[in-house]
């Protein structure tokens, strides 16, 4: 498993899945996002929200991370502050091996990693046609003269499965799903290492879902290209994703391969939100696992253990001592200080 | 809503600041030395020495400007170059007539714009509609001024029922003329404003037709002239107010050609006076005078409006 | 948005029309109002452009006696000089719309582009620039361009300066607040994600997608300049005589009420459906555009 363990050096970790001759495109270590709240008159500082706290993980190459979790648990801040959208409070994100810093030019970052946004009737600008959307970046990269971009937009737009004709369209004549392939289409124009995919489906029809799900699938296999998927959806991201991350309010609790998450997961609240998934076998049952109370503020969050004050196993050491994102049996790692309990919940 | 308030207050004190700066400044702008602009074209040396030791003019710029709004501060604000009256005094000469002016105005403002906001509210669709948006338009396209010179044609010189010129009466002592005197400038503000207020009642009052209460009032079976009279006017109201304050805190110096035309001795003739004959301390004061009284109105419409819908202070 | 009674759409059931989306530039062209408008406006500046082959007489030079009625030599009579009043309500169009236009331009060339920054970028600049655009538009319009004028002196050039300047916090204020509601929007993030420069943000991806409610505020400025100016000019502060503005020719009018009273009306005429086109062509935008401005309503009155 190539998922090191915390505070250890970066290429230590890797264990035998036949990944450990790859090293990863994308490492994300310790990454805190922590957004002021002012209060009053002069906007004096009153505390701040914990969007992000201590976050790491790793994108390997021509692979997907799925990163899930309840909306407000901080995973759109996640992918935003890799991008650099927003300013790490701290931590550090390399690519390709690169440290990405303040002094970064956002437009050689823009080369290797690219954005998918969720809504794909506000991410495109309404006022340039689709072929010059999707060429957005080579303009801004001063790559190729007009015609040469119009070239790309056509190669990017057969990749997609967009037609020629729709090429000088303004993104208002396109439906949902169409302009969520223009969106790819865009991320794809520089042929960049990495994509991150913010909730790139949840806008999209059920039947939509699928198809572009798919065409990233094709793509990926094409291209080489690894994705951060950020969704709410489990379904979606079993589809799609290699290796799972489970958020809750700031920190990753579970992160390990698909297989393993999602068929025996360990956290209590990965067991939870996967037993609140429909199951597709009529007459099949199971437990769901209610979690009760509501999702604790992140001005504030619980000591110990974020989920303890929700959590069905907690004990008194989960206020007292955070529990600490390890191993614990082999290759998926855990934060819960009970995950080698009774795992038949599920 | 306290803490609300002191951020008004806060954006209110520095804009003010700046008010007096620029309005101070403005005697540098003119070409020439400040001192002949303060004191006037008439003086002598004497006079002009004077008064540069007086305002210290002879001290460095920075300190110039603060021994000036120390002055402000305590309502001095010079005198006039011209008479050598105090701008303070003739200012607070003129203000209770551009009170009545404004007063009169507005009523007629209201009660033209009311009926015909609320006529095109509930019937977008009807020749009356059209009517009254081409009379809207035509309120606001017309210029006061050309409105008051048909009316002068039409009323004072053709039939003999106002006197070409306003002189001020106040309204406690002679109501019949105070009536005739500022009847016809009234009026031409009057229209001009009625052309605003009567969109803003129109627009507001669909706006609030369209809301589920209203529905859910209708549903109930409240008679058409309750839901409108009770539920959707009150609410149309609200926005109006802003509006309507907004109006008021423009109608002063807002209003210079109309009283020229009217002769009304108002607070813009005296700045129009000014303005003509270079007379700096009142162009100083009066344009002052407006930005406070501008700012402290729309301070008060803020927060009034805040205390009848919570939700703004939110903003 | 008014519909004509005579189009098939108003025959066809109103669902199916509904459901049509029509474009700003079809809504604009359907609007009685805006149509209207931008025919009476064109066909002023078809007036102001051809002056000299409309305008019978000089405007300048004595053509006759003074103080004639209008007859068939002199539509609109002549004023106190002798000069041909239709020829001057003529040529005091082309006066209005370059000051409309000057006035205008000048606003919105300063207005946008500073509102955009100050929008996009924020801090203390932003601050401070909100603060001196509260200050003048505490000061009524007309106000504000009379004491410009009392400073600098009266002329054409100087007036439409004046006017231009008291029009350009609005811009501004339109401006920034446009911008602001942009930042956060995705396809600003998208841009910043691809690694565009500030600057390419700012006026390639923010600026075209404000336009439509600036557009708007264009035509209202305009109205308002073409007000100011001739109340301004009414007063003795604006356009000097002999050159002939329309308020130049309302304030001498005044003198000869008994005398020649359509010198005291034609020229009002012109100016209000002057001002009358522009609000129409204002409105049809704003209903086509779906937007609103941040204007100063008060500032035309005078």
């Amino acid at each position: 498993m190539s998922v090191r363990t915390e505070g250890k050096d970066a290429g230590s970790g890797g264990d035998t899945l036949g990944r450990d001759a790859k090293t990863p495109v994308l490492q994300v270590e310790h990454l805190v996002k922590h957004f002021p709240v002012r209060k009053g008159v002069f906007g004096r500082r009153v505390g701040e929200v914990h969007a992000v706290s201590d976050v790491s993980f790793e994108v390997f190459k021509g692979q997907t991370l799925g990163l899930v979790g309840e909306s407000g648990c901080g995973k759109s801040t996640t992918g935003r502050t890799v991008m650099r959208l927003l300013e790490p409070t701290s931590g550090v994100v390399r690519l390709q091996g690169q440290e990405i810093t303040a002094a970064t030019n956002p437009r050689d970052l823009a080369r290797d990693m690219a954005f998918v946004f969720q809504d794909p009737f506000a991410s495109l600008n309404p006022r340039l046609t689709a072929a010059k959307n999707v060429t957005e970046p080579l303009r801004i990269q001063g790559a190729g003269d007009a015609a040469q971009r119009r070239a790309r937009a056509l190669e990017l737009f057969a990749h997609v499965g967009l037609r020629e004709d729709q090429l000088d369209r303004l993104p208002s004549e396109f439906s949902g799903g169409q302009r969520q392939r223009i969106g790819i289409a865009r991320a794809l124009a520089l042929s960049p290492k990495v994509v991150i995919l913010d909730e790139p489906v949840s806008a999209l029809d059920v039947s939509v879902q699928a198809q572009v799900l798919n065409l990233l699938k094709r793509l990926q296999a094409e291209t080489d290209v690894a994705f951060l998927f950020i969704s709410h959806d489990l379904s979606v991201v079993r589809h799609l994703c290699d290796r799972v991350a489970v958020m809750y309010l700031g920190k990753i609790v579970e992160i390990g391969d698909r297989a393993q998450v999602y068929d025996r997961p360990l956290h209590p609240y990965t067991q939870a939100l996967l037993s609140a998934v429909p199951v597709p076998v009529p007459g099949a049952r199971r437990n769901r696992i209610v979690l009760q109370g509501d999702l604790p503020s992140p001005v504030n969050p619980p000591k110990g253990c974020r989920f303890r004050t929700r959590c069905p196993k907690a004990q008194a050491i989960c206020a007292e001592k955070e529990p600490e994102l390890a191993s614990r049996t082999g290759a998926q790692l855990v934060a819960c200080h009970f995950a080698d309990d009774d795992r038949s919940m599920v | 809503m306290g803490s609300y308030v002191i951020r008004r207050l806060l954006q209110f004190v520095p804009v003010i600041l700046l008010a007096s700066v620029a309005v101070w400044a403005l005697i540098y702008a003119v070409p020439g030395n400040p001192a002949d602009a303060l004191v006037g074209p008439d003086a002598t040396p004497q006079a002009v020495a004077a008064a540069k030791v007086r305002l210290g003019l002879d001290r460095p710029v920075v300190e110039q400007y603060f021994i000036w709004l120390g002055h402000a501060l305590h309502l001095d604000l010079g005198h006039s170059a011209i008479s050598g009256q105090p701008v303070t005094e003739l200012m607070a000469s003129r203000i209770p007539a551009s009170i009545q002016l404004a007063v009169f105005s507005m009523v007629i403002g209201l009660v033209l714009a009311f009926p015909l906001g609320i006529a095109s509210a509930l019937k977008p669709r009807s020749v009356l509609t059209k009517a009254i948006n081409l009379y809207q338009a035509v309120a606001l396209a017309v210029p006061t001024f050309w409105v008051g010179i048909l009316l002068i044609i039409g009323l004072a010189i053709r039939v003999h029922l106002f006197p070409s010129i306003s002189n001020y009466v106040p309204f406690w002592a002679d109501p019949v003329g105070a009536f005739k005197n500022t009847f016809m400038p009234a009026l031409c503000l009057g229209t001009f404003i009625s052309g605003i207020i009567a969109r803003f009642v129109t627009a507001s009052l669909r706006q609030s037709m369209s809301q589920d209460y209203i529905r859910t009032a209708r549903a109930k079976g409240v008679p058409e002239y309750g839901v409108i009279s009770r539920h959707a006017l009150r609410n149309a109201l609200l926005p109006t107010v802003t509006i309507v304050g907004l109006q008021v805190g423009s109608f002063l110096g807002g209003t210079v050609v109309t009283e020229v035309v009217f002769s009304y001795p108002g607070l813009g003739r005296m700045i129009y006076s000014a303005v003509t004959s270079r007379d700096y301390p009142v162009i100083q004061g009066a344009v002052l005078f407006i930005v406070v009284a501008f700012l402290a109105i729309n301070l008060v419409v803020d927060v009034l409006y805040a205390y009848l819908d919570p939700r703004v202070q939110l903003r | 948005m008014t519909a004509s009674p005579a189009t098939s759409a108003a025959v066809a059931p109103r669902v199916a029309t509904r459901r049509v989306r029509y474009s700003a530039r079809q809504k604009f062209l359907r609007s009685t109002s805006g149509l209207i408008g931008t025919l009476v406006f064109l066909v002023l500046v078809v007036i102001a452009i051809a002056a000299p082959l409309i305008a019978p007489d000089s405007p300048l030079k004595r053509a006759g006696d003074a103080l004639q009625q209008p007859n068939a030599h002199h539509w609109f009579g002549t004023d106190e000089l002798g000069r041909d009043l239709f020829s001057r309500v003529i040529y005091g169009t082309r006066l209005s719309l370059e000051t409309a236009v000057g006035a205008a331009a000048l606003s919105c060339v300063v207005g946008l582009p500073v509102g955009i920054v100050t929008g996009y970028l924020g801090g203390w600049v932003d601050a401070v620039i909100m603060r001196v655009t509260d200050f003048v538009l505490a000061v009524p319009e007309i106000l504000f361009a009379l004491v410009v004028v009392a400073t600098l002196g009266s002329g054409v050039f100087k007036l439409t300066l004046a006017i231009g300047i008291g029009a350009t916090p609005a811009f501004i204020r339109l401006a920034r607040a446009s911008t602001l509601s942009l930042r956060d929007t995705e396809y600003v993030l998208a841009a910043r994600s691809m690694g565009a420069a500030k600057r390419d943000i700012m006026f390639r991806t923010v600026m075209p997608n404000i336009l439509p409610p600036i557009f708007v505020q264009i035509v209202v400025t305009a109205s308002v300049a073409i007000l100011v100016a001739a109340a301004l000019s009414f007063v003795g502060l604006g356009t000097p005589p002999p050159a002939p503005s329309w308020g130049g020719m309302l304030q001498t009018s005044r003198s000869y009420l008994y005398q020649q009273v359509w010198y005291a009306i034609l020229p009002g005429v012109a100016l209000a459906i002057t001002v009358g086109a522009l609000d129409a062509i204002g409105r049809g935008l704003q209903q086509a555009l779906g937007t609103e401005t941040a204007t100063k309503a008060s500032g035309a009155m005078g």
